[in-house]
């Protein structure tokens, strides 16, 4: 059996063996592995560049208190970023399906059309969503423009859902059910235990309990703080405070707090922080 | 530039393969052809003649090939035509002109002759050069970077880094195989080198190089099925078979078969069941969900119901098919049990009780909510219910309800179901089946060819949000661009013009009473939104333009319908679509035509003078053809509104057509007899006033002079 934990180990390794600076985690909150400054920055300049991490993603608007089987407000992604991407990226994932026990010859893998898009990061690129036997399992896309800044050199992205790979290959109908670790005696610690009650407290808090003012202020606060930093070169504090401005802007959405009409203007305020960050990042003039 | 042929019968086959990741479903074949007739022009502008170009399409590869082209181009003859003799020799010695001439062709003075080119200008400089052919590989080696950068494909991508960044492409571009027989065509696209070596299928294939004479063959072997028609038929086969083998009748999916058809290379149909649980879902629910999310075909058991049976076409061969299968199904049944949950808790409130709830959902920025609309298309089909020819009870209600449906859980899950659901909802609420079967059916038709709902409720509902969401967007300045339209108004306004002019279903309101009315609701809200008349007109001749541009695949030309709608008369659509329909038979018969020709001159002439009374003085005819021409008028008239009076309009605009083109030879008689423009004012007025009494009846019709 393939544990939770294994999974994630067994696609570093295999990564690390391809080259990659195999990173943790970034400390912020964040909606997507594209957030990490280990993609989001590094993508930007003309340096060679290849990462592996494994990344929290909190999507608050997803919650549905632990009761749903297949979704979660906070889930993990495996980011994969090769700069610039070898020629052989597809054969290079199909073999990391296969050191995950996926084997393609019995197995259909397919690549359907998927153009990706964020258009809070000013950030696009084409690519496909992998189907394993019709389901999605990985988002692959090869970035084009990222902070609102057309790339010089294209980096190929990989992102694996992992809780999604986890219960294919263990057999699972649901998330809380997957086994995380299991030691020689056979016990062993599910996801449910790990993390049921933070998806309980954590959809109460995204859609209930939340202070929707303070997070109004959060927001403003990081806008004001992302140029000022900005300003004085600070790039990674100033790209921050984009993440922490996103996260408010989610929390705010998942609350119900911002009509439609100011969505899309909230939406825009960020893409226009993270295009201030990337041209400071990159040293376009603003 | 004259050829002579030289006989030059070497040939060898032509092979070109483009190979790539894989490539958008819809985009290859088009991209295939493209690439065929690029290679096809490319050849046959240096004039070489191959046998017929093969063209091969899979995800991930574009293919040409040709048994038989020339390797060498022929030789031929070129005649070069320089200076006239009067520049090209002074004295009878030749110029500078002359000598310059020749040095820039490369020829020696003495190679030209004096000739007559046959422009009546006397003699000019000539020479014949002999031009000798070029190599085959080296013609179409110099187009193909070029035939490549300009594929049509909707949107590209870069991926390599250097001097070649800029060469994109719809997805990268892995491998070029390229030769004539043995000799490779050499060159570069997007950073890679044609060579002989191909690539099989990703999994089941492997490299090597691709048989020239066979590519289609070699392929086959590499579990690569590069014929595209021969796939999408195998296919279908498949999927008939495994169907057969089920027990079950395959749901054919044209548009869904293309789909799949390219997105694999070595099809294998795998047939697949989700949980009996969820036949109680609505069919479309299963339907869309097997279709739009997972690519999959539906299936019907013996006796016509839903199969919880369907077929997924895979990528491999695997010898563990059932992997695939219970994979898909897995993805299937979790999909139909969020379905499944929406479906058992969504009536639990009543669309009547989720009409409140609109309020919050936002039609447009600008614009206020869905609620509001509701309520205007309400008012609308409330207040012009004998126009639509709908029970405005039942056209009220099912106005109210038709959009209470985006707001359950299995319409946010599943957007396609719009409509469809709200049927659903409605008949289990209780609704009358008359409503139930207007809100299924109000947003059809939503394409070119779509079908228009049988259902005049559905009908007056359409063409009421179809004028709103025009009006209100025009209200905002948020008019389409030639290349723009984010808010499908185009598509909207096209849908207008075939519900208002469907015979069928009789809309009897103008178009312009139609805005009008449309208009009033936006003024009556609660929060009023005045539409200014400058709006309205512009929202009027924006549908005109879609009028126009429809004209074709309604039967009849655009100038028929610009005719049709230039007449004195306010008609409905609908009529105005009739006349058209009767002035193409008018505009092809020779009286029609000739008639026409005389309106325009008629109409020209009107256009010409400032004279407005059309009162006609007999006692001033000063020719036969002038009183005769009157006689008929008036008896035309006389005819025209006894014809008139029988309130059959179809049968009388067919009647009346008829009759004024009997008008035809005393029109021509007065022009060829008469000088409109008399010299004596009084004269002249009076002839003028006959022309302009004769235009008016033609007008109460159409005005045929555009035909002309």
């Amino acid at each position: 059996m393939l544990t939770f934990q294994d999974l994630i180990l067994t696609l570093q390794q295999f990564w690390a063996k391809q080259g990659c600076v195999v990173q943790q985690p970034y400390d912020s909150s964040m909606g997507a592995g594209t957030f990490h400054p280990a993609t989001f920055l590094r993508v930007l300049d003309d340096q060679n560049w290849s990462t592996a991490y494994v990344q929290p993603c909190r999507r608050p608007t997803d919650g549905r208190y632990g009761e749903n089987p297949n979704r979660l407000q906070h889930y993990y992604q495996f980011q994969v970023i090769l700069k610039p991407a070898p020629e052989d990226i597809l054969e290079r994932y199909l073999d990391s399906l296969r050191t995950i026990g996926i084997d393609p010859a019995l197995h259909d893998i397919r690549f359907v059309e998927d153009d990706w898009e964020s258009p809070t990061l000013g950030a696009w690129g084409l690519g496909w969503e992998v189907w394993l036997n019709g389901m999605e399992i990985t988002q692959f896309t090869y970035f084009q423009q990222v902070g609102s800044i057309e790339l010089s050199r294209t980096p190929g992205e990989i992102t694996y859902g992992l809780e999604r790979l986890a219960m294919y290959i263990q057999g699972v109908e649901n998330v809380f059910d997957l086994v995380w670790v299991e030691n020689e005696a056979g016990e062993q610690v599910t996801y449910g235990e790990v993390f049921h009650r933070n998806e309980v407290e954590f959809s109460r808090y995204n859609f209930d309990a939340a202070d929707t003012d303070w997070l109004h202020t959060q927001f403003d606060r990081a806008e004001q703080a992302c140029g000022e930093l900005a300003g004085q070169q600070l790039v990674l504090p100033a790209y921050e405070e984009v993440m922490k401005a996103s996260h408010a802007f989610n929390l705010l959405d998942a609350r119900g707090a911002i009509s439609v009409a100011e969505r899309q203007r909230f939406i825009g305020r960020v893409r226009g922080l993270a295009r201030t960050v990337a041209r400071a990042y990159a040293g376009v003039e603003a | 530039m004259s050829d002579s042929m030289a006989s030059s019968t070497t040939t060898a086959p032509l092979l070109i393969e483009i190979g790539c990741e894989e490539i958008p479903a819809g985009v290859a074949p088009r991209m295939g052809e493209a690439l065929q007739q690029a290679v096809a022009a490319c050849l046959s502008d240096a004039g070489i003649t191959t046998s017929p170009l093969k063209l091969g399409v899979t995800p991930r590869r574009l293919l040409l090939h040709t048994e038989a082209c020339p390797t060498m181009q022929a030789d031929r003859e070129e005649i070069i035509w320089g200076p006239p003799e009067r520049v090209a020799f002074k004295d009878g010695e030749p110029t500078g002109a002359a000598h310059g001439f020749a040095k820039k062709c490369g020829l020696p003075l003495e190679a030209f002759t004096l000739a007559d080119k046959g422009d009546g200008k006397g003699n000019y400089m000539r020479a014949t050069r002999q031009i000798t052919g070029r190599a085959v590989v080296e013609i179409v080696a110099e187009a193909m970077p070029d035939i490549l950068r300009k594929l049509p494909s909707p949107k590209q991508m870069r991926w390599q880094d250097g001097v070649t960044r800029n060469d994109a492409f719809i997805r990268p571009v892995r491998w070029i195989v390229a030769r004539l027989g043995d000799t490779p065509i050499d060159f570069s696209f997007a950073g890679i080198r044609s060579g002989l070596i191909s690539r099989g299928h990703r999994i089941h294939g492997s490299s090597g190089e691709l048989d020239v004479r066979d590519p289609f063959g070699w392929l086959m072997g590499q579990y690569v099925h590069a014929d595209r028609d021969n796939r999408r038929a195998l296919i279908a086969e498949q999927l008939q078979a495994a169907a057969a083998a089920q027990g079950v009748q395959l749901v054919a999916d044209a548009a869904l078969l293309d789909e799949v058809t390219d997105l694999v290379e070595w099809p294998v149909a795998i047939a697949a069941r989700y949980d009996d649980d969820f036949l109680r879902l609505p069919e479309q629910v299963s339907r869309i969900e097997l279709k739009h999310h997972q690519r999959c075909f539906s299936a019907h058991d013996g006796a016509g119901h839903v199969s919880p049976v369907f077929f997924t076409v895979a990528n491999i061969e695997s010898p563990q098919p059932e992997l695939v299968a219970h994979g898909n199904a897995r993805v299937v049944n979790a999909r139909l049990a969020d379905a499944a949950f929406y479906f058992d808790r969504d009536p639990q409130q009543s669309l009547d009780a989720r009409v409140e709830k609109l309020s919050e959902i936002v039609f447009q920025d600008g614009l206020g909510m869905v609620g509001d609309q509701v309520r205007r298309m309400r008012a609308f089909v409330l207040d012009n219910a004998t126009a639509l020819g709908v029970d405005a009870n039942h056209a009220q209600r099912a106005a109210l309800l038709c959009k209470s449906d985006l707001t359950t859980g299995l319409v946010a899950e599943f957007p396609e179901l719009q409509g469809y659901m709200g049927g659903i909802y409605a008949k289990m609420d209780g609704e009358h089946e008359a409503v139930a079967d207007a809100i299924a059916h109000h947003y059809a038709p939503t394409g070119a060819d779509d079908a228009l709902p049988a259902n005049a409720i559905a009908r007056a509902i359409g063409i009421s949000e179809r004028t709103d969401k025009l009006l209100g967007y025009f209200h905002l300045g948020r008019i389409p661009t030639a290349s723009a339209d984010p808010f499908g108004l185009r598509r909207a306004a096209i849908g207008l013009v075939r519900l208002l002019t469907d015979a069928r279903y009789p809309v009897e309101m103008t178009l312009q009473k139609v805005i009008d009315e449309a208009a009033k609701q936006w003024n009556q809200q609660r929060v009023t939104i005045a539409i200014s008349e400058e709006t309205k007109a512009k929202a009027h001749d924006f549908v005109i333009e879609r009028l126009f541009g429809l004209a074709p695949q309604l039967g009849f030309s655009k100038a028929c319908i610009d005719a049709a709608i230039h007449s004195s008369e306010n008609r409905p659509l609908y009529r105005e679509a009739m006349i058209a329909e009767y002035l193409m038979r008018f505009a092809s018969s020779e009286p029609g035509q000739a008639i026409a020709a005389a309106n325009k001159r008629i109409a020209n002439i009107l256009r010409k003078t400032d004279v407005v009374t059309s009162e006609v003085d007999p006692a001033r005819f000063s020719e036969t053809a002038e009183q005769s021409l009157y006689d008929a008028l008036c008896a035309a008239e006389a005819e025209f509104a006894t014809i008139m009076q029988r309130g059959d309009f179809e049968n009388d605009m067919l009647t009346a057509l008829a009759m004024l083109a009997g008008l035809r030879e005393d029109v021509d008689q007065f022009f060829d007899d008469v000088m409109v423009m008399a010299e004596d004012a009084a004269i002249r007025t009076n002839r003028l006033a006959l022309l302009a009494r004769l235009r008016k009846l033609f007008l109460n019709i159409a005005d045929v002079g555009r035909l002309s």
